[in-house]
């Protein structure tokens, strides 16, 4: 029973923190929609915890003990999501080179145009 | 080449110096670009400095281009090129901020660059000329390198981590576009191969850095390697699309 109240805590503040980030505009819309839901689910899980819904969810599978099914999924998300933003980060910083280069060359020209 | 002729291809060279935190010695450089070199635009590209490198490079005559952040060399060199592909240079030069290129070496490149056959001329320290000394870890690495570009290119390189190099336009356009962020020497030579150009070496003599140390050095020189050997064997060239 200690390990549903726990589920449902974590699951809460992480709902609490994701929509505190939305209304303070810290997260972009595609982000902000990806956070909502996985808290929701979570929140949604924990809530089915005390109904056996994960063993059977689990059997399904073909995975014996439900927890492992949790890390499983949720190791999965993570690895995924990781990647993912590691190839926003790399498209950023493209983006960022070209920027700074193109800021460079213009601050030459105009320091060229105030000397003649 | 007659003196005539050099001091035009001088009149349209733009030198592309990199230098993060060089104050010490990007004075010297400038000073013996100009002396060595007359006519030729000298463009330093300041990367990111926390140091007076881009005060002393201005003091000393040349035209400071400033990154506001630091992107690294491949970024710094790249800022260059684009430069001199903008304002219709023939030729670019690049020469390293920290002294170990010897501008009056330069004429070696940019003869071999204005024959017409070749669109990158890259100065080699180990074909004869001069008398470098590499630590012999070093010397591993490099031969290291050496041999992989030598096989991916289908063709014998020497000194694959040069900077001393010499580009036409075609070169340039090409590099201003697509240009290795990393560690831009090795990979680039694969780049330029792979987009047809026609990549040589000519002997050159270097001298020792003369102030502060290689920032590739330690652990940083295994990540070097790793980082370099992935991006050949995969072709990973090119970098990131900008």
């Amino acid at each position: 029973m200690k390990g549903d109240l726990l589920a449902a805590a974590i699951s809460l503040v992480l709902l609490t923190v994701t929509i505190r980030a939305i209304r303070k505009k810290q997260l972009t819309e595609i982000l902000a929609i990806l956070w909502l839901t996985v808290s929701l689910g979570i929140v949604i899980l924990s809530a089915l915890l005390p109904f056996g819904v994960f063993t059977a969810v689990s059997h399904f599978f073909g995975i014996t003990i439900p927890l492992d099914m949790v890390l499983i999924f949720g190791m999965a998300f993570l690895v995924l999501f990781t990647f993912r933003l590691s190839v926003a980060m790399s498209h950023n910083s493209a983006r960022q080179k070209t920027l700074v280069q193109e800021l460079a060359l213009l601050k030459a020209k105009i320091e060229a145009e105030s000397r003649e | 080449m007659t003196p005539a002729e050099l001091r035009d291809a001088y009149s349209r060279t733009c030198v592309v110096v990199p230098a993060y935190n060089e104050g010490r010695s990007i004075e010297a450089v400038i000073v013996s670009i100009r002396e060595h070199m007359p006519g030729a635009t000298v463009t330093v590209v300041n990367d990111g400095s926390s140091d007076d490198t881009g005060a002393r490079a201005g003091a000393a005559g040349a035209l400071v281009l400033t990154l506001a952040v630091n992107l690294g060399i491949g970024g710094a060199v790249q800022t260059g090129y684009k430069y001199a592909l903008a304002q219709g240079y023939s030729y670019a030069v690049q020469i390293d901020g920290d002294g170990q290129h010897d501008p009056s070496e330069t004429h070696h490149l940019l003869e071999q660059l204005a024959t017409g056959d070749t669109d990158i001329v890259i100065g080699s320290r180990w074909l004869g000329r001069g008398d470098y000394v590499a630590s012999k870890n070093r010397r591993f690495g490099m031969k290291f390198l050496e041999s992989i570009v030598s096989w991916r290119a289908g063709a014998r390189f020497t000194d694959t981590t040069s900077g001393f190099r010499a580009l036409n336009r075609r070169a340039l356009e090409l590099f201003a576009v697509h240009y290795p962020t990393d560690y831009p020497e090795v990979e680039s030579i694969l780049l330029a191969r792979h987009h047809g150009l026609r990549v040589v070496e000519v002997p050159v003599m270097m001298k020792p850095r003369r102030h502060g140390r290689s920032s590739i050095r330690g652990f940083r020189s295994l990540y070097f390697m790793v980082r370099i050997t992935i991006g050949l064997l995969l072709g990973v060239m090119g970098g990131e699309e900008t």
